[in-house]
């Protein structure tokens, strides 16, 4: 085992609403604290006149700048701009998003005094650098290889995206892995060898999606049976509902109409989610906030059935996927041993309730911490796949699943299914096809991903054309396509016409919601731009802070009767001079673009040449 | 486009190393390990290892179901020729058993496929 960086792999759970990071280390997962001291970070990124800020100081900052303020970036993430669910979101969101080329979503932020363009890829890479280097900080070295998680419900584009993400922020993605799967391995490591073999349900309802898995584990081998998942339903549509309500409650309390007001809605969405988390304790609670909207302060109580009333279809509708799931995976509710729970919002004792009455009153298992485990998850498998873990770890095997079916669109708009939702993955499978019309030389293959009978209820992937069939009757040629999904739960699709022995093979790469290599390595280069430009700012601050402390401590030092008594009248009013120069030259800066880091240091080294005579006179102890 | 799938033409009893009487925990039991063995994850970058795991996970989905089994052992492709004695009893032993009339409810589609599987031995 070596202790260099290099060798060393995190991971990360990159959330709608939150990310977490991990590591293993010293045979046991460490889930590392940021630089706020919290061990979850906000998925925020905001755009300032001066800088970029990720995490806790953009979330600081979201109601000052809220239309600058980016955030769930991972609603968008490997959706098209015409989605229902992405134009409902875009009514909801301070920040604007338009259509971009070939229908992708793009944010529109004002950085710097510019306008600025970025895609959810790009939005979501700037939180997975910042976890890296929450971990980099942490470990002392540089890292580069990540396992990230996505939830299990994510189709192919919004995975291949999350990669792309990755590889944005400079990390070498080892594997995509599914949320639950992840949770399984954090509740499974430490149970391992111990427990035999146990079916267990992980029911994940995070900030802004809805996953549950059916998992046999046995002596760590973690074999996913069935996953069923809603990727648009979690603790941010619980906040919109109840910032509606206080709209309305405002309304008829004030003949104000506040929801055209971005700051206002942001102020009352902040309010709003710190009383949904209140309700997880508490029955009842106020949701305030002073001047809300024409200097008219907003206040309201709401109580834990009214906060259910008003979600009670969400709620219903995650309790209808563990139906789906155990459905899928021919098991009886009886036969589930444990029922995990995890995601923040499946604190909600509401939920909580409703699960324990469709498992006829079971227990449910909360001994995993719900923010953490899928963090702690990913650590593991990172620790696995790069040989770094115990031989606990070693012994790992993940058999997951792929969560929709897969297949080619024929016959002129029927499904045809290729792999089945639900294969364990990675797999490869074949399917002959043959031409539709008399001497075809052509063929076009759509590939789609759903469970729906014609193709246009389903999910578009992708096409590619298969040239040189040769000129026979319908029926005739041999056209056998290929559908290749690897660990990370990404298909590759290619074909070939058999008939005359000529083989040909065509691999997808021309698919339109994905970013090219050349987007990919441009967003490279921006990114480190950025980072240059946040660690310019952070340098800038950093040598303003260091001659203010050094002015303010040579002042002190000049005023303190002993020290100064040890200097001579005539430089004692040199120094004093010099420092208050130094610190009128300090307040001007305030307010204007920060001067650079030369200037900084040049001052400080020319006071300190002034101040010599106080340090000469000078104990050790005083000098600290 | 017109389709159809076809099977992938390994007899999954060998894939999973198994005996054609094997019990569904003695083939659970021998899938785990086999999926151990050669996990994509334990065999990084090796596409002969990957394509392996796929071969036992294809065979696995059918054996571990007992529905699809039972219609695998009917019309799954086999030679002839590539088994021994010993094997081939116990591959059809269920079949000649039902012959014998010892009750099993499916006996429509054994018969059936019986004859077929008389025809190929001829041959």
């Amino acid at each position: 085992m070596s202790s260099e960086g290099e060798g060393l792999a995190i991971g990360i759970d990159l959330g709608t609403t939150y990310s977490c990071v991990g590591v293993w280390q010293h045979n046991r997962v460490e889930i590392i604290v940021n630089d706020q001291g919290n061990r979850t970070t906000p998925s925020h990124v905001s755009f300032t006149e001066k800088e970029r800020l990720v995490g806790d100081a953009a979330m600081n900052q979201v109601a000052r700048n809220p239309s600058n303020s980016v955030f769930d970036a991972k609603r968008l993430i490997g959706r098209r701009f015409s989605d229902p669910l992405v134009q409902g979101d875009v009514q909801l969101w301070p920040f604007k998003v338009i259509e971009g080329p070939d229908d992708k979503p793009i944010i529109v932020v004002t950085y710097k005094g510019e306008e600025k363009y970025f895609s959810a890829e790009e939005i979501s890479s700037m939180v997975l650098k910042k976890m890296r280097e929450i971990a980099e900080a942490y470990l002392g070295t540089t890292v580069k290889n990540a396992v990230v998680t996505v939830p299990a419900y994510f189709s192919d584009a919004q995975r291949k995206a999350t990669n792309d993400a990755g590889t944005i922020a400079g990390l070498d993605v080892l594997q995509i892995i599914n949320e639950p799967t992840a949770a399984a391995i954090a509740y499974g490591i430490d149970r391992a060898g111990g427990i035999g073999k146990r079916n267990v349900l992980i029911f994940d309802l995070g900030g802004g999606t809805a996953d549950v898995s059916l998992l046999t584990i046995e002596d760590g081998t973690f074999n996913v049976m069935a996953v069923a998942g809603d990727t648009h339903l979690g603790g941010e549509d619980f906040d919109n509902r109840m910032v509606e309500h206080c709209v309305q409650v405002f309304k008829r309390q004030n003949k104000e109409d506040v929801s055209g007001n971005a700051r206002a809605l942001r102020r009352l969405r902040t309010a709003c989610e710190r009383a949904k988390r209140i309700l997880s304790s508490a029955i009842e609670t106020t949701i305030e906030v002073d001047s809300l909207y024409n200097s008219i302060d907003f206040f309201s109580t709401i109580t834990r059935a009214k906060f259910s009333e008003l979600n009670m279809d969400f709620f219903k509708n995650s309790i209808m996927l563990v139906d789906r799931c155990l459905t899928d995976a021919k098991m009886d509710k009886s036969a589930i041993d444990d029922v995990i729970l995890i995601g923040g919002s499946s604190r909600i004792p509401r939920v909580q309730e409703m699960l324990r009455e469709f498992f006829d009153g079971k227990e449910l298992n909360k001994s995993i911490n719900p923010d953490e485990a899928v963090a702690h998850g990913a650590a593991v498998q990172a620790a696995n796949l790069t040989g770094m873990g115990n031989e606990k770890v070693n012994q790992i095997m993940l058999l997951d699943v792929t969560p929709l079916s897969l297949g080619v669109s024929v016959n002129g708009g029927e499904m045809s299914v290729v792999i089945p939702r639900n294969t364990t993955i990675p797999t490869k499978i074949e399917a002959n096809y043959s031409n539709f019309h008399d001497n075809q030389t052509s063929a076009l293959f759509s590939i789609y991903e759903g469970e729906r009978v014609r193709v246009r209820d389903n999910n578009w992937l992708g096409e590619f054309r298969l040239v040189g069939i040769p000129a026979v009757p319908r029926g005739a040629a041999k056209l056998k396509v290929s559908f290749d999904i690897d660990a990370n739960g990404i298909l590759n699709v290619s074909a070939e016409e058999v008939t005359t022995g000529v083989r040909r093979k065509i691999i997808i790469t021309n698919e339109k919601a994905r970013l090219s290599n050349v987007e990919i390595n441009r967003m490279i280069v921006d990114a480190e731009i950025y980072k240059v430009e946040d660690d310019d700012c952070r340098e800038r601050a950093k040598s303003k802070a260091a001659l203010e402390n050094y002015a303010y401590k040579m002042r002190n030092n000049i005023n303190d009767k002993q020290i100064g008594a040890k200097v001579s009248r005539a430089s004692k009013k040199k120094i004093r001079a010099a420092i208050n120069k130094a610190i009128q030259w300090l307040d001007n800066l305030d307010g204007m673009e920060l001067a650079g880091v030369d200037e900084f240091e040049e001052k400080l080294i020319g006071l300190k040449l002034i101040c010599k005579p106080i340090i000469a006179n000078m104990s050790d102890s005083e000098l600290q | 486009m017109e389709g159809n799938h076809n099977s992938i033409q390994k007899d999954y009893y060998k894939v999973l190393e198994v005996d054609y009487d094997a019990t569904e925990e003695n083939i659970r039991l021998n899938y785990l390990r086999l999926a151990l063995k050669w996990h994509p994850d334990k065999h990084k970058g090796d596409s002969a290892a990957t394509v392996k795991f796929q071969e036992i996970n294809a065979a696995y989905k059918v054996l571990s179901d007992p529905a699809k089994r039972l219609d695998y052992d009917l019309t799954g492709i086999y030679e002839i020729d590539k088994y021994t004695l010993r094997e081939y009893l116990a591959r059809f032993k269920g079949m000649i058993l039902t012959c014998n009339g010892l009750g099993i409810s499916h006996l429509p589609i054994w018969t059936q496929q019986l004859t077929e599987t008389n025809e190929l031995s001829d041959k």
